[in-house]
């Protein structure tokens, strides 16, 4: 019951006001390379994004995810034999896009193509390394499209 | 004569919605004499911008439509109760200088039930109908959860089962006339593949006065739409931001013999309110209304 009225309040509250149009800067900031990072917390894999064309609404864009330094000789060992899931999602409404493929060149670069943006917005590229069906780390990346 | 044309609008004050699957409805109530009515409307709405999560509005790169055909039917069981269903039928378009995409199909089928809780039998000067009605969404459309498609043009619903309970007031004092409703729905958790989506509960509630001259009512009707945050489990675990926004409706309708009338409308969701992860829309609506007497 706390909830239904909190909810019609929220809901009345913004009958009090005329919209005011904020638009975003239509020029999108470009990146440095810093902010291209990715990094696997339980495993201590530092890696980094490079993008072969970059990310855009609906182009079938393309990166690598190159492995960069790792912090035990365990997390190599696990890396080697790990696989790489790729997913994309727009975590403010919940959904997410066509399946990505991965390739995995060598145990430090995997290619991530048929990455597709459906729609303008925020979006994450969520990495999960797994061995098997065993989840071994997950990492986020975050960007605006 | 006034009454049967408050019935006809306040089912689709709620159309011209949200993101992708258009947001949700309410069936048409009869609110006059009538033993049945039957609606076939037409809604063309066209993206003007995205309500982010911070509530920044970001332009599209492109043009983004939406059309939704709508046969709509409402009978009497008895002296104060009434079903209704709703059938809706979408087609998505989008197109930018380099990129186009058309998705259609059927969208939610709705049905609902509804019991005159107060009358009005005896033409009290000034206390109003309420109509008490409980609605079941079917998950005939196809979920935003589902889609591969560039601006989620194949999503043509929300693709959950969800079950509401709402009221409505209407009354007419003279020449004007006044209604007001409001509604809940739980929509129900669902899988998608590898993804649990549990989606957050509706809210929306609705008032407006229109003023009737001879065979024509102009009305003035604003709803206000609240989906609380929900989220996903499974292969990602992940908040849902919640979606908010106002709708504002101008509309003239006009009784072309005793049991036929028309309505157009025109909606826009950027005029009131601070809407947040929203697509904002502004419709065109028409719409045909056959009543058969009591």
């Amino acid at each position: 019951m706390k909830n239904f009225i909190l909810a019609f309040t929220l809901l009345i509250q913004p009958l009090t006001a005329c919209a005011k149009a904020d638009y975003v800067s239509q020029d999108k900031p470009v990146s440095p390379s810093s902010a291209y990072q990715v990094i696997f917390k339980k495993l201590g894999i530092y890696a980094e994004i490079e993008w072969a064309n970059p990310p855009q609404k609906s182009q079938d864009s393309k990166f690598h995810l190159k492995v960069l330094g790792m912090v035990s000789e365990e997390s190599m060992q696990k890396l080697e034999s790990a696989t790489l899931e790729v997913i994309l999602w727009m975590p403010s409404m919940g959904h997410g896009s066509s399946p990505t493929s991965v390739q995995k060149v060598n145990s430090s670069t995997f290619d991530v193509s048929n990455v597709y943006f459906i729609m303008d917005g925020d979006w994450e590229i969520r990495f999960v390394l797994k061995n098997g069906s065993q989840v071994l780390d997950e990492a986020t990346y975050s960007l605006d499209i | 004569m006034f009454l049967f044309i408050i019935g006809l609008f306040l089912s689709h004050n709620a159309d011209a919605a949200s993101c992708c699957s258009g947001g949700t409805s309410t069936t048409a109530i009869i609110t006059n004499n009538d033993q049945a009515q039957f609606t076939a409307s037409m809604m063309f709405s066209s993206v003007h911008a995205q309500a982010r999560t911070d509530g920044k509005w970001q332009k599209l790169d492109g043009d983004k439509t939406r059309e939704i055909f709508t046969m709509e039917g409402s009978a009497l069981l008895g002296d104060r109760t009434q079903i209704s269903l709703s059938a809706p039928f979408q087609k998505n378009s989008y197109e930018s200088s380099t990129q186009n995409a058309n998705g259609s199909g059927v969208g939610d089928v709705k049905m609902s039930f509804a019991y005159e809780a107060v009358t009005d039998w005896d033409y009290s000067k000034y206390r109003p109908k309420i109509y008490v009605y409980s609605q079941a969404q079917l998950p005939t459309g196809k979920s935003i959860y589902e889609t591969q498609e560039l601006e989620a043009v194949d999503s043509t619903g929300t693709g959950l089962l969800g079950l509401g309970v709402g009221a409505v007031a209407v009354k007419t004092i003279k020449k004007w006339d006044y209604n007001a409703n409001i509604f809940t729905q739980k929509l129900f958790d669902k899988s998608f593949g590898a993804i649990r989506i549990e989606p957050g509960n509706i809210y929306q509630t609705s008032v407006g006065v229109g003023y009737n001259y001879t065979a024509w009512r102009f009305g003035i009707n604003n709803l206000a739409y609240l989906q609380d945050s929900g989220k996903t489990s499974g292969m990602v675990d992940s908040k849902i931001s919640i979606e908010r926004y106002v709708s504002s409706t101008l509309l003239v309708s006009y009784l072309y013999e005793e049991d036929l009338s028309v309505t157009a409308s025109y909606s826009d969701q950027t005029l009131i309110g601070k809407p947040v992860n929203t697509q904002l829309s502004r419709a065109v609506f028409l719409s045909l209304q056959k009543h058969w007497p009591r």
